[in-house]
C-alpha cells in the first residue's frame, strides 16, 4: 500500500504534464484544486447514490439554500456534498464533453466547496487546460490516483496535501513568502506557544482554539495540529484562519475540509477577508493566536476604516497607529484583541500569542509615535513575554532579520514584569531546508531540529548567557525630556516672560532620553547641568517611549592581541623567511 | 568573428634546444576539447551541498582545481550530464574572466563535472603530459596569444574552437615529465616564501591596529595607573583621563552647499575621509550635488549606512559629502587627529553597531541620536597630541615594513613567472630523472 510520500510523488509527477502552457511556479493553480477535487470525489463515492436520491426528492421542495445543503451533507455523511450525477469515472468516459462536464460537476458541490473553487479561479484554469489540450489528460491521470478514505485516512490525506503545498510553494520562490512560512519557523513558534501549557493541555477532553489571522495556505494551522498530535494527543486543538489572498484562502479552506476537522458545522473555520477592515472573527476569543503577517504591509487603502476604528476608542487599534507603510503593529493589536480574559472560575485561562515580525516594529518610532505607544501599551500591560531573534535569510522572498514575539495575558509568576530576549541569529545551517540544501529564493538558511530544541531551552531556562537575557519591562522604556535654555538678546540679556521666568530659546531646544529606571532629576543634575548650567527641563512635555534593539544587548568586543605577542610572531615569520630564502638561493 | 589564420609557429624558439621540440595546435595533442553544459541544462537551482562538484572559472587557481562543496549537483543531474564528466588528467580551462586560467584534474577529483563557464581539454597522454600542459598554460606567451585571439570576439569569452588552435610546443613525454617535476618543486619553494611574507603582511596590519587601539585607549605610559572606565568597549583607562558622552563633545553641522562646487569627499573604513577623486573605484555620481552637506577641516564625518563597518573619520580639507552622511564638529576638548584615530579602530565600530538600527545586519544606520549615546575617552589635550605624534611615527615604520614585504612578494612572483617561462621554452637546462 502506498504511503503519503508515494501518493504525493504521484501527484507531483502529473504536474510535469503541465510544462509548456504552465511554468513550474504556476503548477499549483491546477494541481492543488485537482487534488482537492479528486479527494472529494473519492470521499463522496460511497454515498453518491444516496445524495442523488435525496436531491431528486427535495430539489423542488420548500427547503433550499443552506438548509438544503445541510440535508444533502447529512446524506453524504460529510460537511460537503455533490449533487451532480457526474463523477471522475463519468468525466473520463466522455472526452468530448470534458470541459462542460467538469464545470457542471464543480457547480454540483455544496456552497462551501463551490466557494473554494471560485477562489481558486479554477474555471479559468479549466479553460486554459482545454485550450492546451491538457484537460482530458489531467483528469484521466487524476482518476487513477486512489484517494479512497478507506485506504487513505484523513490524517494521511492531510500530510499529502501539506507536502504538495510545501513543494509547489517552495518551487514558486518569489511569491511564497507572502503566504507561506518555512516549516521549521512554524515548529519553533508552536513549541514556544505551547511549552508552558502542559497542565492545560493534558486535561483529557480539553478543547483549545487557535487562530491565525494571516493564515496564507494554512501552514501554521496544520503544523500546530501536528505539534499537538505529537505532544498532547489527548487535547483537541480547533484551528481557525483568515486571509485576504483568494488562492491562499482556498488552499487553507480546502485543507480543513480534506482533513475532516470536525469541530464546527459547515467547516467555515477558514474565512476570507482583510483583517484591517473586515474581522471575520469579530468578538471571538482564542486560547492561542499565531501569525506570520506580511512584512512591511502598506495599509493606505484601508486607512479610512482603520483610523475610524482607532478614533472610536472601542475598537482594536486604540493604543496607536503605526506609519502607513508598515501595518505589522496593526496585526499585533488585532491578535491581542482575540485574547480570552483570565477568569479561572469560568474556565477561562487567558491566551498565548506568537507572531513573526521584521526588526522595524521593535524600534521604529520615537516616544509619542504610534509605534512606540503600541509597544508601551503591550509592555506596560505586561503581555510581552519574550522575543526571539532569528537568523537572516530564513524566508523565501526576503533576506531580512526576523523576530518572534511571544505575548500572553497569563505570564507565569517568574516572568511577571520581565521580558526574555533570545539571540538565535547565529543558529542556522546552510541550505533552504533540512531535506534540500539548495537555496529557495532568498531562503539560504534553515534551522535544524536540534537547533530548535536549543532555542526552546534558551527561552525556557532562567539563567542569562551569551544568547539569552532576562530584562525588566522598564529596561526598554525611557522618558523623553525637553531641555530648554534661555533666550538672550543681542546684548546677552536673558529675556523673561510676564511672570519673570526665562523664555526658552527654540533654536537651543534639546532632548534627553532618560531610562525609566533612572531618577530624572538626578540624571539631569549629573548628565546635563555640568555642561549647560543655565538649562532647565520642561516636564510638561515629557513622553514615555519604548524600544528594543538586540544589538544593544547582544554584542561582542574583540580586543586586539597584546603587542608583544604580535611582535614575537613577526620575528618568527622573518626568521622562517630567511631560512627558506637560503634554501632557494643556495641551490 | 574575424579570426586571423594561425600557424604552428613556435612561440619562443631562439634557443637551440627548443628547436628540436614538437610544435602544433593544442587539438593535435588532445583526444577531445569540449565546452561545458549549456546554461539551460544547469541552473544555480540545481546546486546542492555534498554532491558532485561543478567546476567553474572561480574554482581554477594557479593550475589547481579548488572545488566548492556547495557548488555541486545530485547524482541524477550528474548522470544526465555525464558527457561533461571530468577524469584524472583532464584540464579545465576558464571560458571567461582571466584568460588562460586553468586547472588540472587530480585522482581524487575524478568524477567532478565541467561547468557552463569552463572548457574540458583531454590531453593525449602518449604525446602531451597534463602536468606539463598545466605549466605551459601559465606562461605570459599563452596569455598574450589568447588575448590576441580574443580580438573580434566577445572580449571576455573563449570558445573551444579557439582553445583548439592554441600553439603548443613540447619535448618528448619523458622530458615533459622532468620539466613538470622540476617546476613543481621550484614553484613550491617560491610559494612558501610568498606565503610567509603574506603572513608577515597580516601581522603588520594587526600590529598597526593593535598599536593604535592601545595608544588611544591606554595612552603612551605603560606604567600609568589605570581605572575602570565603566564603559564596556573601553575597559581600563589611565586614572586621570575623563570619559564623556559624545553628545557633549561634538556638535552636528548641517550646512548645505548652495553651488555643489566644493570638493567631493567620501568616507571609507580603510582610508577614512578622502577626496572622491582619489578613489579608483567607480562610484555612482549624483546628478546634482547642490544641497550636499558641507564639512570643514577637523570635522568628524560618518557614513551613516556604513558606520557599522567603521566608515568614519576626520576631514583634512574643506569639502562636501552625501546628504546621507552626518558631519560633526568637535569641541575644544578633543584633538581632531586623535578623534580620527579613535573612531577608526575596530572596537569603536563594534560599539557603533550597538547604537545602530536597521532590519538588515548589513544595512544598519548610525544616526546622531545613536552616536550621541557613545562614550569617548577624553585624555588631556597635550596627551592627545602626543598620542597622535606617537601613532604617526610608529605607523610610518610599519608602513615601510609593509612596503618592503610587498616588494619582496612582487619580486618572488616575477621570479616564479620567469622560471616557468624559461623551463617550458627549453631556455634552462633541467637534468633528467628528477623525482
Amino acid at each position: 500500500m502506498p504511503d503519503h510520500h508515494d501518493l504525493a510523488n504521484l501527484v507531483w509527477q502529473i504536474a510535469d504534464l503541465l510544462r509548456g502552457p504552465y511554468t513550474p511556479p504556476q503548477y499549483e493553480r491546477v494541481m492543488l484544486p485537482m487534488t482537492v477535487l479528486r479527494r472529494f470525489d473519492c470521499v463522496l463515492a460511497r454515498t453518491k447514490a444516496k445524495v442523488l436520491a435525496e436531491h431528486s426528492r427535495r430539489k423542488d421542495g420548500k427547503v433550499q439554500g443552506d438548509g438544503l445543503d445541510q440535508l444533502l451533507n447529512k446524506a453524504a455523511g460529510q460537511r460537503f456534498h455533490n449533487r451532480s450525477p457526474l463523477d471522475f469515472d463519468k468525466l473520463k468516459g466522455d472526452s468530448d464533453n470534458i470541459e462542460k462536464h467538469l464545470v457542471s460537476y464543480i457547480k454540483g458541490f455544496s456552497a462551501n466547496v463551490r466557494t473554494i473553487f471560485d477562489y481558486f479561479e479554477f474555471e479559468k484554469e479549466i479553460e486554459k487546460m482545454r485550450e492546451s489540450n491538457l484537460l482530458y489528460l489531467i483528469v484521466s491521470k487524476f482518476s487513477e490516483v486512489d484517494l479512497d478514505p478507506v485506504r487513505v485516512r484523513s490524517e494521511e490525506m492531510g500530510l499529502i496535501f501539506e507536502n504538495l503545498i510545501r513543494r509547489f510553494y517552495e518551487q514558486a520562490n518569489e511569491t511564497a513568502g507572502d503566504h507561506f512560512t518555512p516549516r521549521e519557523v512554524i515548529r519553533l513558534m508552536a513549541g514556544l506557544l505551547f511549552i508552558n501549557d502542559d497542565d492545560l493541555l493534558s486535561t483529557p477532553g480539553a478543547v483549545r482554539k487557535l487562530l491565525d489571522p494571516a493564515c496564507g495556505t494554512g501552514g501554521m494551522l496544520a503544523e500546530a495540529q501536528n505539534y499537538m498530535r505529537e505532544h498532547h494527543a489527548a487535547a483537541q486543538l480547533y484551528t481557525y484562519g483568515q486571509d485576504y489572498n483568494k488562492r491562499a484562502f482556498a488552499t487553507a479552506a480546502s485543507e480543513m475540509l480534506i482533513k475532516e476537522v470536525a469541530h464546527n458545522g459547515s467547516g467555515d473555520n477558514v474565512r476570507f477577508g482583510d483583517i484591517f477592515t473586515d474581522d471575520r472573527f469579530k468578538d471571538e476569543t482564542f486560547d492561542y493566536v499565531i501569525a506570520n503577517p506580511p512584512f512591511g504591509v502598506d495599509w493606505k487603502k484601508q486607512q479610512r476604516e482603520v483610523v475610524r476604528e482607532h478614533d472610536s476608542g472601542k475598537g482594536r487599534f486604540n493604543a496607536g497607529l503605526p506609519r502607513v507603510n508598515d501595518g505589522s503593529l496593526l496585526f499585533v493589536q488585532h491578535m491581542i484583541s482575540k485574547f480570552e480574559p483570565v477568569l479561572p472560575h469560568l474556565e477561562k485561562h487567558g491566551s498565548r500569542m506568537a507572531v513573526v515580525l521584521s526588526g522595524s516594529p521593535l524600534f521604529t518610532g520615537g516616544a509619542g509615535s504610534g509605534e512606540s505607544e503600541i509597544r508601551k501599551w503591550i509592555i506596560e500591560s505586561d503581555w510581552l513575554e519574550a522575543i526571539i531573534a532569528l537568523p537572516e535569510q530564513m524566508f523565501y522572498n526576503t533576506g531580512i532579520g526576523t523576530y518572534i514575539w511571544l505575548l500572553t495575558n497569563r505570564k507565569e509568576k517568574r516572568r511577571k514584569g520581565k521580558i526574555r530576549l533570545v539571540d538565535a541569529r547565529s543558529f542556522w545551517k546552510p541550505g533552504g531546508s533540512e531535506e534540500n540544501r539548495r537555496s529557495l529564493g532568498d531562503k539560504r538558511r534553515h534551522i535544524s531540529a536540534a537547533q530548535i530544541e536549543q532555542i526552546l531551552k534558551l527561552y525556557d531556562h532562567r539563567q542569562d548567557g551569551e544568547h539569552s537575557k532576562t530584562f525588566d519591562n522598564a529596561d526598554f522604556g525611557y522618558t523623553r525630556v525637553t531641555v530648554e535654555r534661555p533666550l538672550q538678546d543681542e546684548a546677552g540679556v536673558i529675556q523673561k516672560d510676564k511672570h519673570g521666568k526665562p523664555k526658552p530659546d527654540a533654536k537651543l531646544r534639546d532632548f534627553e532620553n532618560i531610562p525609566l529606571k533612572e531618577d530624572i532629576n538626578a540624571y539631569f543634575k549629573r548628565e546635563v547641568l555640568p555642561h549647560v548650567p543655565d538649562a532647565w527641563m520642561d516636564r510638561s512635555k515629557d513622553k514615555v517611549g519604548y524600544e528594543i534593539n538586540f544589538n544593544r544587548h547582544f554584542y561582542k568586543f574583540t580586543p586586539p592581541r597584546d603587542l608583544a605577542e604580535i611582535d614575537a610572531e613577526i620575528e618568527i615569520a622573518e626568521k622562517e623567511f630567511m631560512r627558506l630564502f637560503k634554501e632557494v638561493t643556495l641551490q | 568573428m574575424n579570426k586571423k589564420p594561425t600557424s604552428s609557429k613556435v612561440l619562443n624558439g631562439s634557443y637551440s634546444p627548443a628547436n628540436t621540440w614538437n610544435a602544433a595546435p593544442l587539438k593535435r595533442w588532445t583526444t577531445s576539447i569540449q565546452t561545458g553544459p549549456f546554461g539551460s541544462q544547469l541552473h544555480h537551482e540545481d546546486y546542492l551541498r555534498g554532491g558532485h562538484p561543478v567546476i567553474n572559472p572561480s574554482h581554477l587557481i594557479n593550475g589547481y582545481i579548488n572545488p566548492d562543496d556547495e557548488c555541486a549537483v545530485s547524482k541524477e543531474k550528474f548522470e544526465e550530464l555525464i558527457r561533461h564528466e571530468l577524469l584524472e588528467g583532464d584540464m579545465v580551462f576558464a571560458r571567461r574572466g582571466e584568460l588562460g586560467r586553468c586547472g588540472l584534474v587530480t585522482h581524487s577529483q575524478h568524477g567532478f563535472l565541467c561547468g557552463t563557464g569552463s572548457i574540458r581539454v583531454r590531453p593525449d597522454r602518449g604525446s602531451l603530459q597534463p602536468t606539463y600542459l598545466r605549466w605551459f598554460m601559465q606562461t605570459k606567451a599563452v596569455a598574450e596569444w589568447l588575448s590576441l585571439e580574443s580580438v573580434g570576439t566577445t572580449m571576455d569569452n573563449l570558445g573551444a574552437e579557439t582553445v583548439a588552435e592554441l600553439p603548443i610546443q613540447a619535448p618528448s613525454p619523458p622530458r615533459q615529465h622532468s620539466i613538470a617535476t622540476y617546476l613543481d618543486r621550484e614553484t613550491k619553494r617560491i610559494d612558501e616564501l610568498v606565503s610567509v611574507k603574506e603572513r608577515l603582511l597580516e601581522l603588520v596590519a594587526e600590529k598597526r591596529r593593535a598599536l593604535i587601539t592601545r595608544a588611544v585607549t591606554r595612552g603612551l605610559n605603560p606604567k600609568a595607573a589605570l581605572r575602570d572606565s565603566g564603559i564596556p568597549w573601553l575597559g581600563a583607562i589611565p586614572e586621570h583621563w575623563q570619559v564623556e558622552r559624545s553628545k557633549w563633545l561634538f556638535t552636528e553641522r548641517d550646512e548645505r552647499s548652495s553651488t555643489g562646487e566644493e570638493e567631493m569627499l567620501t568616507v571609507s573604513h580603510l582610508t577614512g575621509v578622502t577626496p572622491r577623486a582619489e578613489k579608483d573605484v567607480n562610484m555612482f555620481e549624483a546628478e546634482t550635488t547642490e544641497g550636499y552637506k558641507l564639512c570643514q577641516p577637523n570635522d568628524l564625518v560618518i557614513n551613516t549606512l556604513w558606520a557599522w563597518m567603521g566608515a568614519m573619520g576626520t576631514a583634512r580639507a574643506p569639502g562636501m559629502v552625501s546628504p546621507a552622511y552626518h558631519v560633526y564638529t568637535p569641541g575644544d576638548r578633543l584633538d581632531s587627529d586623535y578623534v580620527d584615530a579613535l573612531v577608526r579602530i575596530p572596537i569603536f565600530a563594534q560599539e557603533a553597531i550597538r547604537f545602530s538600527k536597521g532590519v538588515w545586519s548589513s544595512r544598519l544606520r548610525l544616526y546622531p541620536e545613536g552616536l550621541y549615546e557613545i562614550w569617548f575617552p577624553v585624555p588631556p589635550l597635550e596627551e592627545q597630541r602626543a598620542i597622535v605624534t606617537h601613532i604617526a611615527r610608529e605607523t610610518a615604520k610599519l608602513d615601510a615594513l609593509r612596503a618592503s614585504a610587498e616588494r619582496t612578494i612582487a619580486l618572488l612572483k616575477e621570479r616564479r613567472a620567469a622560471l616557468i617561462s624559461a623551463a617550458v621554452t627549453g631556455k634552462i637546462a633541467i637534468p633528467d630523472s628528477i623525482d
